[in-house]
């Protein structure tokens, strides 16, 4: 594993500006995790002993080729995925998820995680306001609350008026504000991205990642963003660069350290 | 989530209508046959209804009140002798021809009783007296019997036309209400001994003897003494649910078991059942299938598979719920036409309503069970995939 910009990020220190008691320290540490699908000669290893870190207040992207085991790893810090048994270490917002039971990952998912999905997965038989409103519903909020607190989500996402429309009805870039609104609701820990712009054009890609960078991001929030999508590498704070099951390159950017030449080409998905 | 579930199945309205329309044709066929079978039951013993009497005393080989194994006519004397009878009365019934004025033949059932205690006469007359009956060969009819014996098309037979049967004339003298008869053949009353004239001779006569226990005597145990000093058999007629020595509820056994009626019935019901399952679990299927991505991301985002299961079993029972009121709804129409017109038969039961409401519920557990099974297998993983 190359390191591109000077910080080390196993001891990665909080910096001066970040002033957030949190900021700076990790919301997601992995060593040694191993995964792999299917048994005997079928066998295929997708991780093979990834180290990964994602800090709070950082956007952190996971990027790499297609298949190289990127949604995979996403799965497992979700909870949604275990990981093979070992010795590798999984811990996700200070918790290990290895020691935790189903339903505490089921509660811990509910209340703590925010999901953005490609195809966004909108119900579309409910209206945008019914959707966002579900992860406080999950967790058993009253409905009138629960839909009061998503039509204030769907305002800072520009999309107050459409609280009452069905999601069919907007485009693909407004559905996924939607889908933003509905990740932000419950005010998670962790946000959860997978090719979050793919299924949009560049214009409204750039938009989402705007609302990415202004109201998603939080000094105790972590993001990971999963993409193979180029154009929006440079609103990362951090580039893990993954190949063939591991993380072969990790970049902390700021004004010194712009996205360098080689990850500016992007991946063929 | 029960909200947001709800919402999900509202709207898919094909889905929605296909489910609720299965579930309402197999409420609508169970409950409906069910309660014509019933009804048809019920026809059998029309004589018990029409011909009232406390006890039946009959041949020992009888089983059910349509069939009459003739008697002596002493074996009234003995029944009566018996203590705990307090009157017994003869009793003539048998299926005989009226022949029109025009040469036409019609079946009619016709009943002799006896005029002194008038035991059996009619539960209900409608037009003359009881009392007319001793007049010179007077008749009473009941309803069916004034249209069957007109002449006329559309017309009735009134009090004082005259008929014949067996060569004797008949003159009509009362109108009674009666239910309709399995054989589908009206009623006549006439007295006893004008019943031997009205029908073809032969040695012995007697169909029954009807009696009735002393008061603080039970019926029950009059009908055991009977049994025990007469060797004939007595029934009770109390009605159904009385066990087997109730001539209604032995009529009725006697007919499911010697009758293909309750296999045909059966049949039906069946059939209700198997197209309710087969349409329900199939549309609830495709449609759990439908919305998997959507049951796959709430599972990603923290719904346990608790809630999932509810928010199914509700979709499920929601259908169940409106399909099995709209099916009643339709079975009640029914019933009441069936009812105003007297036909076909019909006679629902008490227990019939909430037992088909378990029938559907237990479908639709059926079929919302088959969506858990498939939810439960769901890897919530998937959902980033596509
Ligand atoms: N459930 C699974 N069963 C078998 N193979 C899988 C499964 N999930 C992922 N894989 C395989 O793991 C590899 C990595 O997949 P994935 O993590 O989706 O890659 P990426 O998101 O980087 O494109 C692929 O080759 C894929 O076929
Ligand atoms: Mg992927």
């Amino acid at each position: 594993m190359s390191h591109s910009s000077g910080t080390p990020i196993a001891n990665a220190e909080p910096s001066a500006d970040r002033a957030h008691p949190q900021e700076g320290t990790l919301a997601i540490r992995i060593e040694g995790l191993c995964r792999g699908f299917g048994s005997g000669a079928n066998r295929l290893e997708v991780l093979k002993a990834v180290h990964f870190e994602a800090r709070f207040g950082d956007i952190t992207m996971l990027i790499g080729p297609s298949g190289c085991g990127k949604t995979t790893l996403l799965s497992i810090i979700a909870g949604t995925l275990s990981p093979d048994a070992g010795e590798g270490r999984l811990e996700v917002l200070g918790q290990n998820l290895r020691a935790m039971s189903q339903g505490a990952l089921t509660a811990m998912r509910a209340k703590q995680i925010g999901f953005i999905f490609q195809s966004f997965h909108l119900i579309h038989t409910l209206s945008c306001a019914e959707n966002v409103a579900i992860p406080l519903l999950i967790q058993g909020v009253g409905h009138g609350r629960a839909i009061r607190q998503a039509r204030d989500i769907l305002d800072r996402v520009g999309l107050a008026e459409k609280s009452f429309q069905r999601p069919t009805l907007l485009s693909g870039g407004q559905q996924q504000r939607v889908a933003i609104a509905r990740a932000l609701v419950h005010e998670p820990k962790l946000i959860l991205c997978d090719e979050p712009t793919a299924a949009l054009d560049a214009r409204n890609g750039a938009l989402i990642m705007e609302l990415f960078g202004g109201i998603v991001r939080e000094p105790d929030r972590s993001l990971i963003i999963v993409t193979h999508d180029n154009r929006i590498f440079g609103h990362a704070d951090r580039i893990a660069s993954m190949d063939d099951g591991r993380i072969v390159e990790l970049h902390d950017m700021d004004e010194q350290h712009p996205l360098p030449e080689h990850l500016r080409h992007g991946f063929h998905q | 989530m029960i909200r947001i579930a709800l919402k999900m199945l509202l709207g898919d309205s094909a889905k929605f209508c296909m489910l609720v329309a299965g579930l309402v044709f197999a409420t609508f066929l169970m409950a409906q046959q069910i309660s014509v079978f019933c009804g048809l039951m019920l026809w059998t013993t029309s004589t018990l209804k029409n011909v009232p009497a406390p006890l039946w005393v009959v041949e020992s080989r009888v089983e059910q009140i349509n069939e009459t194994i003739p008697i002596l006519d002493t074996d009234v004397a003995r029944v009566r002798s018996v203590d705990s009878v307090a009157w017994a009365a003869p009793f003539f019934s048998s299926l005989i021809r009226v022949r029109l004025p025009d040469g036409h033949f019609k079946i009619v059932l016709l009943v002799g009783i006896e005029t002194t205690s008038f035991a059996g006469a009619p539960a209900r007359l409608l037009e003359g007296r009881i009392e007319d009956l001793r007049l010179p060969n007077a008749v009473i009819i009941d309803q069916l019997a004034q249209q069957r014996l007109s002449q006329t098309k559309g017309g009735k037979v009134q009090i004082g036309d005259v008929f014949e049967m067996n060569d004797h004339e008949a003159r009509v003298v009362g109108i009674a209400q009666t239910v309709e008869s399995f054989t589908g053949a009206p009623f006549i009353w006439t007295t006893y001994e004008r019943s031997m004239q009205y029908s073809p001779m032969q040695r012995k006569m007697l169909s029954a003897v009807m009696a009735a226990p002393r008061p603080g005597i039970s019926d029950a145990q009059c009908a055991a003494d009977i049994t025990k000093e007469t060797g004939l058999r007595a029934f009770l007629n109390r009605g159904y649910g009385n066990g087997a020595n109730d001539f209604n509820e032995a009529t009725m056994w006697w007919y499911v078991r010697n009758t293909g009626i309750p296999f045909s019935f059966g049949v039906t019901v069946a059939i209700g059942l198997i197209v309710g399952i087969a349409i329900s679990c199939q549309t609830f299927y495709s449609f759990v299938l439908d919305h998997l991505r959507y049951l796959g991301a709430l599972k990603a985002m923290g719904t346990s598979n608790f809630k999932l299961c509810l928010m199914l079993v509700c979709q499920s029972f929601t259908v169940g719920i409106i399909g099995y009121g709209i099916g009643m709804f339709f079975t009640a129409r029914f019933g009441f036409n069936a009812l105003k017109y007297g036909k076909p038969p019909f006679h629902m039961p008490e227990m019939i309503p909430p037992a088909v409401l378990g029938v559907i519920l237990l479908i639709c557990l059926l079929a919302s069970l088959l969506g858990i099974w498939r939810v439960a297998r769901l890897e919530p993983a998937a959902v980033f995939r596509g």
